[in-house]
């Protein structure tokens, strides 16, 4: 792949490879870092680019490995709500009732035994497979779905019943 | 299928812990871009509009110049080294000293050497022997006239005279060739020196 090539075409991939690490992260500095290694390693194998056939795909899921591995190091999960801004085309209304929703979310999940509070943090933003978050944290397929699946009818449970503005 | 069956079964896989990534982004879409939920819905609705709130995230601005610094550092663009500029200026200055010898044997006249010097610097193909031109600007070259031993019979006192005087102009004429000698390395040091310098700060406007 050609500088110019790569110039049109990785380099711009780079808010998506962003919000895929922090999504999995939860912090802006490491998803920095990753995305910033993920691209000078791109930039090194540019020239075995050329015969990938989806580009975004191939660098989502390296951003996606480099943010697993880290995660298996660091064994941490930063807070889910720190990181959020609000849409442009929010009314107040749609605004508040967001922001009460991710309140009621991310103290139910807080408040959960620390394995289930670690898968549901991981799938929260859809941004890993089952598979993904398995490797993550050591546990089976079977454990991460059986554990998702408790979680994510408390969650609807809880949201179910609070009057939300 | 319609799309509001589609999403429940959707919801079905989600709520199951089965749903893939792909499955959860069009959950998402469908509740970011429908206008009306279905009242069963809401909830659902609800969770996946917190949980959205990772889309939104800002990209900081600095993200994209930090990319290009480090693809830039890491390329490390090659460039010749200050060893490269001494060697291409010490073998310049080489064939300078040689073709000043080489004019100096064929051409008596002191100002020549000068002359060879600036053209052959602003030439610029100075670096093989055979584009050195050996000029001879204005005046024909005179080789050196050797002093030959004349072998007269009797050597006349000022015959003698002519000699010395020969020989006294032969060593000042030697002694002029050594002064454009050092001037002519004098001169290389110097460029040698500014690519030195000019290497420098290539180096660091690059850093």
């Amino acid at each position: 792949m050609t500088e110019r090539r790569f110039n049109n075409e990785i380099i711009p991939m780079h808010a998506a490879m962003y919000r895929e690490a922090v999504a999995i992260l939860g912090s802006a500095d490491d998803a920095a870092d990753v995305v910033q290694d993920i691209m000078v390693r791109l930039w090194n194998n540019r020239h075995a680019l050329d015969s990938v056939s989806s580009l975004s795909g191939y660098a989502i899921n390296a951003v996606r490995n480099e943010c697993v591995t880290r995660m298996n190091r660091t064994q941490q999960c930063a807070g889910i709500d720190s990181l959020f801004g609000q849409r442009a085309d929010d009314d107040q209304h749609s605004a508040m009732e967001r922001r009460e929703s991710l309140r009621i979310v991310t103290g139910a999940i807080e408040a959960m035994p620390d394995t289930q509070r670690r898968v549901m943090e991981l799938s929260a933003f859809g941004a890993l497979s089952n598979s993904e978050i398995a490797e993550a944290t050591g546990l089976t397929e079977v454990n991460v779905r059986a554990i998702l699946s408790r979680g994510r009818k408390k969650l609807k449970q809880l949201l179910s019943k609070s009057d939300i503005i | 299928m319609s799309m509001t069956e589609n999403i429940r079964h959707l919801l079905d896989r989600y709520y199951c812990g089965n749903a893939s990534p792909e499955e959860i982004r069009q959950i998402k879409s469908y509740f970011a871009s429908a206008a009306d939920t279905p009242a069963e819905l809401e909830a659902d609705r609800r969770i996946f509009s917190a949980l959205s709130g990772i889309d939104d995230v800002e990209v900081p601005e600095h993200l994209e110049s930090d990319i290009r610094a480090a693809i830039a550092a890491q390329s490390g663009r090659k460039r010749p080294g200050v060893t490269a500029w001494r060697a291409v200026v010490g073998i310049a200055a080489a064939f300078v000293l040689i073709a000043v010898l080489a004019v100096r044997f064929m051409a008596p006249a002191a100002d020549d050497a000068p002359l060879l010097l600036a053209q052959v610097v602003e030439t610029g193909d100075t670096f093989t022997p055979s584009s050195v031109s050996l000029p001879c600007p204005v005046q024909q070259v005179q080789p050196p006239q050797p002093v030959k031993a004349k072998a007269p019979k009797r050597v006349s006192s000022s015959q003698q005279a002519e000699a010395a005087a020969a020989l006294l102009e032969g060593e000042a004429s030697i002694a002029l060739l050594f002064d454009k000698i050092n001037e002519a390395g004098r001169q290389a040091g110097e460029v040698a020196a500014q690519f030195e310098e000019l290497d420098k700060s290539l180096n660091t406007a690059l850093k």
